[in-house]
Formats: structure tokens, C-alpha cells, sequence
């Protein structure tokens, strides 16, 4: 899971969502690309060029990527052209004047003889001179080809569309074309050739036929000037002579011209690589000429092959065993492996533990689930096997091919093999490798060692630190010499850093919850910020969007609590806050503690809440009252959701006077007492009202549950994703809350009413000689057993299914109050004010 | 005996209900569709044109986004210039679709520099869609024309067809789903674009949602609204049925409404795609999916009622399916359609107004052909 989220954010457009074959919905949940969902700790990077990012397993956004960040087809175009100058001209200002001169300026500079911004660059000193006068102008045309290229590919300029310029387009051809056949100079003339059939083509237009049409037919210039030439315009010329073959229908050749590009360019790559069809790359296989050639097709396959691909990438090394595309096509396969087999139980994406977890129906998922982590385990070891036939070259590096079959190793649970591998590593290896290494060792000693022993947290913290000074290593702060770089090119290895680091801590956040350490979990996970599929706030947008913008929005609060209103218990948030404000760290709770702690107050909050749930009233009074008073009124959203009354109060009969009340101060402190004194009162032996202590503490129970008046006491939002479905209800409306795991664990008391139920039980039984009472009791029974219906059952059958029959015990509850309490004053008021209820 | 009284009643029911009728002609109704594709249709789409009597387009030009790169909003999925001769649709209104981060992210000051980009492409567009309509609106010159002045007068007439075409939309449309974050920079925007297209209407989407519950999200400041009717279930649950159309959830929506306070057009579906799931979970939405001849192998998946359940791991286009997963594929129903727009129409009354259909998909269109024809009528 990379940074491709970020860049997902960037590019996303709606049209997409409508053309493309896959797509992920813009709806309520966690909104992620597929590969936003892929746990991936072996690092793609290592090993490859940076313009092959894009094609990365974990990367599926191919277009949000500089085509060639590390310049390698530039400085290949440099270095040509150096060799054609062959005079003292520096190659930093070749470079500035090919690609970060704006050919505005530069046109401008040679029309009015002001070369001010220019003055010092070697490469204009010598265009300058009388004698290279051929060369300055082959630069004017060539900066005037930058800009019609720019008008319409630049998609920051608007309203520049190309269909009313292809006069200008014709009138540059012909010029270009005079102005190649007339030179004798063999370098100048491939170089005009190169822009006569750039020219042709229209990016914003992609193929469009009629600027094919209009344009014209450059293969022969190409067959003619470029043709098996060692030159990089020779290269690129291939994705602009591509269209015309397949204007004449002839995709063997189309495909063959984008392969070249693919294979000979670094810039072309993306470009070429989306612009083949993935039906006719097997029909490629017996038309290009020679082995590599035929590898580079199967390279392509297994890029294009979201499922196992090993047989590609067999072949592949077969044809060519030198083949640099290689550790590419094996760390996809790797990336896959770890998707598939760790992204269910570390991020809970495509989870069938998540299902189990949550207690949903999981019979149908389990078995096929079990299946399919077998067959990926069995196509894991035939990688393996196939892995370990290789041997190392100057393609696939020992380093790399023994991180990669530890890697295979440690996914397959065989950590001792695994650490076996990592020692054929040698120290002296490349960083990039070391860091792998570093990654694998880590995640062995957590599985080997017992983790929660201070020892091993030792050597964790040790190993941890270590690895981000490698990291710092090979990722180095750079400058950004200009803004081309500073844009693209330098964020990017530190953000991947990042972005592996926090992959390691979610991994070990899962085995330390395993192990019961909550409070270490929670802060490696918070540490980590990373999308999973669980509820942390924030709604639509990542929790780290809203923070780096100091905007805070309050569904952003709860991310400061989410991790342990999941998984703590009310001790654990004392150790939590307890190692908040030891003052004697040791150096693994210095690693895991957060810059910014969450705040006591919302602990405490936490904490109290959680007691709340467990029915121990007593001590989250003690907890809410360390709290300010006005804590409620001031933070999150408690004022909206807590009432300003007692919380004896009916959702369907009248206010009795005492529980109307006056209006108080929002506070759960308030709330919490009222609780703790109910339950009290209903535990005196010699209350002479023993039914009215039940009926109240029942009322109470109510209202703190789903669809109570004081829902928030429980929990901290409401949205259509809880089994309630309150869709149309405004509470949903400032995040779309989850309360898993709370949403199980508390599933028939806050949804269903059970406890509330069973008070109103004792009331009713109690209540024998006062049927005024009996019959408000008998109507709060029959309250909850409807929300125990809706919520529980008919809410989640499934939308073809009849909805279930209401209980009967329910229907008796109703039928029970018209039989035995029609004559009193509470069924009166009912039946006038509630006409379902006479039905 | 009581013959009289009774023929008196019917004579005089007809004639009340006579008058009535002449007091209520019936409304005027402009059958449009919507064109959301960023490519051409080379399909020839005339007769169909010619056959359902639709008269407007909304052709989705381009979207809005925001650059967080570029800290500024910019045109994305530009639809291609229409290469093809277009049917000559008597009414062709663009369409921008604006995403809910642009004006969550924009500073306020910057909004008049947008509605004036967001014109000048539109106008840009409107030359280019001008002479496609053009070309078919008037005669080619005979052959022996060619390179006479005829040919000349009939370039010349095209330009000036081209020229005027943006003079001649009579409305614009501004595709945005606001939220409560972006509501006040997205209802300025529109009071600062109005203002510059002053002699057009301008129209804005207004989804269900919006529509409900307007005293939250507000309403924005434009002409008239276009009532999206579509989009009703939620689309990541397992247990939904349809989430593109369900009649129910529309009528739900509907039900109990005061009037909007924008006039109101009507927007209903007519797309399909297939919901993914894995292990019960939500993974995404494929689309073209009628065209997967896959989904009729039945060693490859079974398919029960409108799900399919995938027997064995295969990649299909770019997806790698396993074995257990399942796809829903939605599509409206031709009769849902129509009870839909039986309920919009009694829930917001006989009109004049646009009745649209979103999206134009030659297949579509081709199977929906008579739920198509009867849902203009219940309108009309």
C-alpha cells in the first residue's frame, strides 16, 4: 500500500467511474483504489529504476508518475548531444536549455536579441555564433515543436483545444520538412526528422484519425532517417509512428513500434505500455525477431496480469536470463503473495476475518476462503522453488534474490528458513538491500522472539532505529535544484520510506494485539496512520489530510481514541495514560510514543464511556468527575447528542413532570451519577417502590442505547453503516460512524435494549398492584422488543429475503397491554397519541 | 326512471373534465438524454434520434478537479472533440461536472477566475460541437461543387453555424454533489457564473439527498434544478438489491415533500454496472459488464437471479476473480423505470419540464427502446 492515495486524491476524476472496466465507488467507507488496500512490506523500489514505479503491483494510478524521474532518456539525449558539439559546452546548460527553457522565452530572446536569462549558458553562447547558425536554428524549430506539443498537452492550460490549430500543425510540417531535406548534417537531419514525426501527432487527440489524415504519413521518414539508429529520437520516434499502423490496421506492427518504445525509453514507457491492447501482446510472440524481444512481450503479459503470473515470468527469464525487467516481474508476484495473504488479517481489506471477527455470517465465506489461502500458499512455494533455481547476475542480484525467497519464507510462516536467507546477505551490500534485509529481521525476531518480554523490545527498538537511519541513508534530504524537482522528484523515496515504515508498525500493532498488549498495539497503530478498513474518523478524508492542514474537524478527535474504544479495556487507558506521563521511558516506549499524545481528557472520556458499557457506574462516575465540568459542552459532538434532561424520560409516553425537569448542563458526569444512583436504588432490599426504582433504571438503560435519547454515553457516532440502518436520521450526518468491534460485543444490549428489557421485566413483575405502573412497564418491554426487532433482525436479512415475522413474544407484549391494560390512563393516552399501536 | 339524472351526470363530468383539460393543456416536455462518455459514439445514432424524439443533449464537456499539486482547480476528462457528424439535436446544453473538493479547497477570491475558465472552455467546446452539428444540419454541395464557391459559401456558412452555436444553448449545467463543506463556495460560484451567462439558463444536478433534506444542504441559487432519480441504494452493502434504482427508496424520498424551490427537471437511469464483493466486502464496481461473455461460462460462474458467483480464479480484462467471489449486476429495470417515473410525476406533478435519461450507450438504448418511449409519455 503506497503513496499512489495521495496521488489518488490528485487525479481522481468522475468520468472514470463510468468508463473504466474496474472502478471504487465514491460512497460512505474507506474510498480506495485497489491497491490502496495491498499490504506490502517487501519493497517494490528495490532493485528497479524509478520509472518503473508505475508498473508496481502496489501502484495502479499509471499516469500520476513523472515519466522519467531519474532523466535517463534525457541524459541520454545530452550526451549525444555533447558528443555532436564536441566543444566545451557544459552538460548542465544542454540540460537547461532542453528541458527547463520555456520555448516562449527562448523564442522571445532570439526575436528581440535579449538573451539576459540566458547570458551565461554555454549552449546558447555557442548557438549564438555566426557559424553554428544551422544548429541555433534547428533549436527554433525544435523549441516551436515544445510549444505546439504544449498547447495541448499541458492540462493545467484550459481552453487551448487543438481541432482549429491543424493549420498552424501543417505549416510547421512543411517547414520542418524543407528545413531537413536541406541540411547535409546527418546529426541535424535524424533530429528534424525525429520533430517532422512528433509533429504528426497529437497527444491531447491521442490517435485521432483526422489529424492522422491531416497529418502525414511519417513512417517513410522514419524508415528513411531513423530506422535502427542509436539515438534516443530514434527510440521515441517508435510511440509516434505507432498510430499510423494501426490507422492501417496493422496491430502487429502498432504493437511492435509501442514495445520498442517500451523497452528503449524510459519516457515513453508509461505512454507506450497504455496504449497496447492486452488481447493481441500473445500474437506479438511470433512476430518480434528476437529473444529479448520475445521476453519483453511476456514482461509485458505478466504486467498486464493481475493474478499469477509466474508462468510469464518463466518464460521470460528463460528467453532472456539477463532480462533487466526481472526482479520488476518478481516483486510483483511477491506484492501479490502479500496481498493476498496478509492484507485480509493486517488491514482487514477483502478480510474474511473481518466477516468472522464481526460475527457475520461467515459459513459461505469460510470454507472458500480457506481454499483460496491453500491454492496462494501452493502457487507460493512453486514460486519459491522457481526462485531458488535462479542464480545471481547482474539483473537479479544476490542481495535481492535472497531478501525475496526470506520474504516467500517468512509469508509462508517459516521464519527460521527465512533467517537463513537473510544471513547469505552479505553487510557490505547495497543499501537498498540492507534495508530489505533490516525489514525481514525485524519482522522474524517478532515472530521468533516472545515479543512482549523487555528484551526483545530492546532489540526491536534497536533494530527499528537502525532501520530508519539505513532508510535516512539511501533517501538523503536533497535541495531541489529547481521546481521540476522539487515537484516530482524528491518527496518521493522519503515518502516511501515513510510509507514502509508504517506498513512494519501496523504488522507488529496486529501481533502485539494478539499477545493482548493493547496500549503498545494502539500506539504502533497510531504511529503507523495508515487506511485500514476499520472506523478511525475523518469520514471521507484520511486523518492525516485534516492534520497536516490544522483543520480540525471533530470527527478527527475521535481518531485520538479510535484504536483503544476498539480493543482497550478501562485498565488498559490507566496504563495508557500512564506511560503518557512516565518520566523514565525505556527506549522502546520512546520509539512507540507518539509527538503528539492524546489528551487526558479524552481518555478519560474513553474510559468512563467503557465502564458506561460494562455497567460499572460507580467508578465512571469516579472517572467522569476528574473530568471539567463543561468538558461535554465544549468538545466533540456530546452537546448534540446527549440530552440537557434526566435521562428518565420515555420515548413514547408522556414527561412526567419530575423527569421533564428543568434544563441542566450537557455532562456525562451528571448523566453517569444519575445511572449509578438508579442501579443503587434498585439494589435496596427495603425500597418501599422497588417497581418505580426498575421502571426508572429501565428508562435509563433505554436512552443510553442506539435508539435512546443519550446514545452517546455508549458510543461516539451513529451512521447508516450500523446495524440500526438510521439512515435518515441526522445523527449520521458528521462521520460515518463503525462501532465494530463494540457493535458485536455489545450487540443485544445497545441495539437490541436487552438490558433495558429485563428492567422493565422486574418493574412489570413488581408492579402487580399498580397497573398504571405494569402497563408503562409492559410498554417500554414492547419499545425494546421493536428495537430488538428492527435493529437485529429485520435490518439485516437480506434485501430479496420476506422480512422475518415480528416475534411473537413481542406481538404478546402488545396484545398483553390491550387485554390487561385497556382501562388505564397510560393505554388511553397511547392509543390517541400512537395510532400503530392500536392496530 | 332515473335514466335522465344519471346521463345528466356524465354530460355534465365530460364537460367539466373538458374544461379542465383546457384550463391544463398538457405539459410541454423536452425528451433529452444525457452523453457522460469522453469518446465519440461512432455508432450511427440517428434513427434513434429520429424515432424517440429527443431533442436535447447534455453533453458532459468536462470535469473540475482540484490539483493539490497545482493548488489550483483544473479541466480533467475532456471529452474528445466530436470527430463524427452529430445528430442534429435541436438543443445541445453542456454539462461540467465539478468535484465537491474543488470548492472545498478553493479560496473564495479565486471563484470568479474559475467561472470565467470554466465559460471560455465551454465556449471553446461549443465552436468545435457547432461544426459538428453543422456538417449534418446542412447539405455537403454536390461533387461538382467541390472546390467552387459553393463549397466556399458552405465552409463559410459551417464557421458562422459554428460561431453563433454557443449563442443558441439555451442552458448550462453545473454537475456538482455538494456537501455541507463545500455548500457556500459552491452556491457563490454559481451566483458569480449566472451572472455571466445572464441571457442563459442556468441549471444545477440536485440528487435525492439534497432534495430531501434542502434545509441542511440548502439550495442552490440557479434557474432550475435536474432531478437525478438514480443512485438510491448503498452500493457497498451485500444485502442491497439495486443500488442504481429501486423504486421504493425514490418514492421514499419523495414522499411528504413540500415543493423544492427550484423548478425541476427530471434525470432517471439507464446504465448497468456489476457490484463486486469478496468474502461478503465491497471491492468495487465493473463495469461493461453485459459485454463480459465470460459471465455466460458456466464453468467459470454461476449466475442465480442477479448475481453471479465465481467457480475459479481467472483474470478477466484487468481483474484477477477468485473463487467465492460475487457480482451483482445492476441495471434498472425497464419496468422500475417506469413505476419511478409514475411516482416522480405524482410526487412533483404535471409540468412543462426536461426529461432526461442518464446515459447515452447506443446497447442501451437499443434494449430499453419502449420503456424509453413510455416513460417521455407518462410526463407528457
Amino acid at each position: 500500500m503506497k503513496i499512489a492515495y495521495r496521488k489518488l486524491i490528485k487525479s481522481l476524476s468522475s468520468i472514470l467511474l463510468l468508463l473504466s472496466p474496474f472502478t471504487p465507488s465514491q460512497s460512505c467507507g474507506p474510498d480506495i483504489m485497489p491497491n490502496e488496500g495491498r499490504f506490502c512490506v517487501f519493497r517494490p523500489e528495490m532493485g528497479q529504476k524509478a520509472a518503473w514505479t508505475p508498473f508496481f503491483y502496489s501502484e495502479e494510478w499509471l499516469n500520476s508518475y513523472t515519466a522519467d524521474p531519474e532523466d535517463t532518456d534525457y541524459r541520454r539525449n545530452i550526451r549525444e548531444w555533447l558528443t555532436y558539439l564536441n566543444t566545451p559546452v557544459e552538460e548542465s546548460d544542454v540540460y537547461e536549455l532542453l528541458y527547463l527553457t520555456d520555448p516562449d522565452d527562448f523564442l522571445y530572446a532570439h526575436e528581440t536579441g535579449n538573451w539576459e536569462k540566458l547570458e551565461t549558458n554555454t549552449f546558447v553562447q555557442f548557438l549564438r555564433k555566426p557559424e553554428n547558425q544551422a544548429v541555433m536554428t534547428y533549436m527554433l524549430n525544435a523549441k516551436q515543436n515544445e510549444f505546439i506539443q504544449q498547447r495541448w498537452t499541458d492540462e493545467y492550460a484550459w481552453g487551448d483545444l487543438a481541432g482549429k490549430d491543424l493549420n498552424l500543425v501543417e505549416n510547421y510540417q512543411q517547414k520542418t520538412e524543407a528545413l531537413m531535406e536541406k541540411t547535409t548534417d546527418a546529426f541535424l537531419k535524424q533530429r528534424y526528422a525525429f520533430l517532422l514525426i512528433r509533429a504528426s501527432w497529437d497527444d491531447s487527440q491521442k490517435y485521432s484519425s483526422d489529424v492522422i489524415k491531416a497529418g502525414k504519413d511519417v513512417r517513410s521518414i522514419y524508415n528513411q532517417y531513423l530506422k535502427g539508429k542509436n539515438t534516443i529520437v530514434a527510440d521515441w520516434a517508435n510511440i509516434y509512428i505507432a498510430p499510423f499502423y494501426l490507422e492501417n490496421c496493422d496491430t502487429l506492427r502498432y504493437h511492435y513500434a509501442l514495445l520498442n518504445a517500451f523497452d528503449k525509453t524510459e519516457e515513453k514507457k508509461v505512454a507506450a505500455y497504455t496504449r497496447m491492447y492486452k488481447k493481441w501482446l500473445p500474437d506479438l510472440l511470433t512476430f518480434v525477431p528476437t529473444p529479448h524481444e520475445k521476453a519483453v512481450v511476456y514482461t509485458l503479459m505478466s504486467l498486464r496480469n493481475p493474478g499469477k503470473a509466474l508462468h510469464e515470468l518463466k518464460s521470460a527469464s528463460k528467453l532472456d536470463p539477463q532480462l533487466s525487467y526481472l526482479p520488476l516481474l518478481i516483486t510483483r508476484e511477491i506484492n501479490k503473495l502479500e496481498d493476498w495473504l496478509l492484507s485480509p488479517s493486517v488491514l482487514n481489506f477483502d478480510s474474511f476475518l473481518w466477516q468472522e471477527q464481526y460475527n457475520y455470517e461467515t459459513d459461505q465465506y469460510e470454507a472458500v476462503y480457506e481454499k483460496n489461502r491453500e491454492k496462494d500458499l501452493e502457487y507460493l512455494r512453486m514460486f519459491r522453488s522457481f526462485l531458488e533455481t535462479l542464480r545471481p547476475s547482474a539483473a537479479l542480484p544476490g542481495p535481492y534474490l535472497q531478501n525475496a525467497i526470506a520474504h516467500l519464507y517468512i509469508l509462508e510462516g517459516n521464519f527460521e528458513k527465512a533467517k537463513k536467507a537473510l544471513n547469505e546477505i552479505s553487510p557490505q551490500s547495497a543499501p537498498e538491500f540492507l534495508i530489505q534485509k533490516n525489514i525481514e529481521k525485524i519482522i522474524c525476531t517478532a515472530h521468533l522472539a516472545d515479543i512482549t518480554s523487555p528484551e526483545t523490545k530492546e532489540i526491536l527498538a534497536k533494530d527499528l532505529k537502525a532501520l530508519e537511519k539505513s532508510y535516512k541513508a539511501l533517501y538523503p534530504e536533497i535541495k531541489p535544484k529547481n521546481e521540476y524537482e522539487m515537484r516530482y522528484y524528491q518527496d518521493e523515496g522519503r515518502d516511501e520510506w515513510k510509507d514502509d515504515m508504517d506498513e512494519l508498525y501496523v504488522w507488529l500493532c496486529r501481533l502485539y494485539q494478539e499477545k493482548g498488549e493493547t496500549v503498545t498495539a494502539g500506539l504502533l497503530y497510531m504511529k503507523a496512520k495508515i487506511l485500514v478498513n476499520e472506523y478511525d474518523g475523518g469520514g471521507y478524508y484520511s486523518m492525516n489530510y485534516y492534520e497536516e492542514d490544522g483543520d480540525t474537524v471533530m470527527a478527527n478527535l475521535y481518531y485520538s481514541i479510535a484504536y483503544p474504544d476498539r480493543y482497550a479495556s478501562p485498565e488498559q487507558i490507566d496504563e495508557w495514560m500512564k506511560l503518557k506521563h512516565s518520566p523514565q521511558k525505556t527506549a522502546f516506549e520512546k520509539y512507540i510514543s507518539p509527538e503528539k499524545w492524546t489528551s487526558d481528557e479524552m481518555l478519560l472520556d474513553l474510559k468512563g464511556t467503557i465502564l458506561i458499557r460494562l455497567g460499572r457506574y460507580e467508578e465512571a462516575c469516579n472517572t467522569f468527575a476528574r473530568l471539567p465540568e463543561d468538558f461535554w459542552e465544549k468538545t466533540y459532538e456530546f452537546k448534540h447528542y446527549l440530552p440537557a434532561t434526566s435521562i428518565r424520560y420515555s420515548p413514547i409516553l408522556p414527561y412526567n413532570e419530575e423527569e421533564s425537569g428543568k434544563k441542566m448542563k450537557v455532562s456525562k458526569a451528571r448523566i453517569a451519577k444519575e445511572l449509578r444512583e438508579l442501579s443503587e436504588a434498585v439494589k435496596k432490599p427495603d425500597n418501599p417502590d422497588i417497581a418505580k426504582a426498575w421502571y426508572d433504571f429501565g428508562l435509563a438503560l433505554y436512552n443510553i442505547t442506539y435508539d435512546g435519547n443519550a446514545w452517546m454515553m455508549f458510543s461516539y457516532g451513529k451512521s447508516s453503516r450500523e446495524l440500526g440502518d438510521d439512515y435518515w436520521s441526522d445523527d449520521c450526518r458528521f462521520a460515518f460512524y463503525d462501532f465494530e468491534p463494540n457493535a458485536t460485543r455489545y450487540r443485544e444490549e445497545y441495539y437490541g435494549g436487552k438490558k433495558a428489557s429485563d428492567a422493565f421485566q422486574k418493574a412489570y413483575t413488581f408492579a402487580q398492584n399498580n397497573p398504571e405502573l405494569a402497563a408503562k412497564a409492559n410498554v417500554m418491554m414492547f419499545v425494546c422488543a421493536m428495537e430488538s426487532y428492527q435493529n437485529l433482525v429485520a435490518a439485516s436479512v437480506d434485501y430479496d429475503a420476506p422480512v422475518p415475522d415480528v416475534p411473537a413474544r413481542t406481538k404478546l407484549l402488545k396484545y398483553q397491554l390491550k387485554k390487561r391494560f385497556s382501562g388505564t390512563r397510560t393505554y388511553e393516552i397511547l392509543s390517541s397519541n400512537c395510532l400503530d399501536f392500536e392496530e | 326512471m332515473y335514466q335522465k339524472p344519471i346521463l345528466l351526470f356524465f354530460v355534465s363530468a365530460s364537460v367539466i373534465t373538458i374544461s379542465l383539460m383546457c384550463l391544463h393543456p398538457a405539459p410541454n416536455i423536452t425528451r433529452a438524454f444525457y452523453y457522460w462518455k469522453t469518446t465519440t459514439d461512432k455508432k450511427n445514432i440517428l434513427p434513434f434520434v429520429e424515432k424517440t424524439g429527443v431533442s436535447r443533449l447534455y453533453l458532459r464537456l468536462f470535469d473540475v478537479d482540484w490539483s493539490e499539486g497545482g493548488q489550483v482547480p483544473v479541466p480533467r476528462g475532456k471529452l474528445d472533440n466530436w470527430n463524427y457528424s452529430m445528430p442534429d439535436f435541436q438543443e445541445v446544453c453542456p454539462v461540467i461536472f465539478i468535484t465537491p473538493r474543488t470548492f472545498e479547497r478553493i479560496q473564495e477570491d479565486k471563484l470568479d477566475a474559475l467561472a470565467d475558465k470554466i465559460l471560455k472552455e465551454t465556449k471553446e467546446y461549443s465552436h468545435s460541437i457547432g461544426r459538428s452539428v453543422g456538417y449534418n444540419r446542412f447539405s455537403y454541395p454536390s461533387e461538382s461543387d467541390y472546390d467552387s464557391y459553393a463549397y466556399a459559401a458552405y465552409e463559410k456558412r459551417i464557421s458562422q453555424f459554428a460561431d453563433s452555436f454557443f449563442l443558441m444553448m439555451p442552458e448550462i449545467q453545473i454537475d456538482c454533489d455538494w456537501n455541507e463543506k463545500s455548500k457556500d463556495k459552491y452556491f457563490s460560484f454559481l451566483k458569480i457564473f449566472k451572472k455571466k451567462i445572464p441571457n442563459k439558463t442556468l441549471s444545477v444536478t440536485v440528487r435525492l439527498y439534497p432534495y430531501k433534506f434542502s434545509e441542511v444542504m440548502g439550495v442552490p441559487p440557479a434557474d432550475k434544478g435536474m432531478l437525478m432519480c438514480y443512485n438510491t441504494g448503498a452500493i457497498k452493502e451485500k444485502n442491497t438489491r439495486n443500488a442504481i434504482l429501486d423504486t421504493n427508496e425514490v418514492k421514499s424520498y419523495l414522499s411528504g415533500m413540500k415543493e423544492y424551490p427550484l423548478p425541476l427537471d427530471v434525470a432517471l437511469p439507464l446504465f448497468r454496472w456489476g457490484v463486486w464483493f469478496r468474502y461478503g466486502q465491497y471491492k468495487g464496481i465493473v463495469h461493461n459488464l453485459s459485454e463480459e461473455e465470460w459471465l455466460r461460462d458456466t464453468a467459470f460462474a454461476s449466475f442465480d437471479n442477479n448475481h453471479f458467483r465465481i467457480k475459479t480464479d481467472k483474470v478477466i480484462g484487468e481483474n484477477y476473480y477468485r473463487e467465492g467471489d460475487e457480482i451483482r449486476y445492476e441495471k434498472p429495470a425497464p419496468a422500475e423505470i417506469v413505476s419511478t417515473a409514475k411516482i416522480v410525476r405524482r410526487s412533483l406533478g404535471l409540468k412543462n419540464r426536461v426529461i432526461s435519461f442518464y446515459h447515452w450507450e447506443s446497447s442501451y438504448i437499443r434494449e430499453y427502446e419502449n420503456c424509453i418511449q413510455e416513460t417521455y409519455k407518462i410526463f407528457e
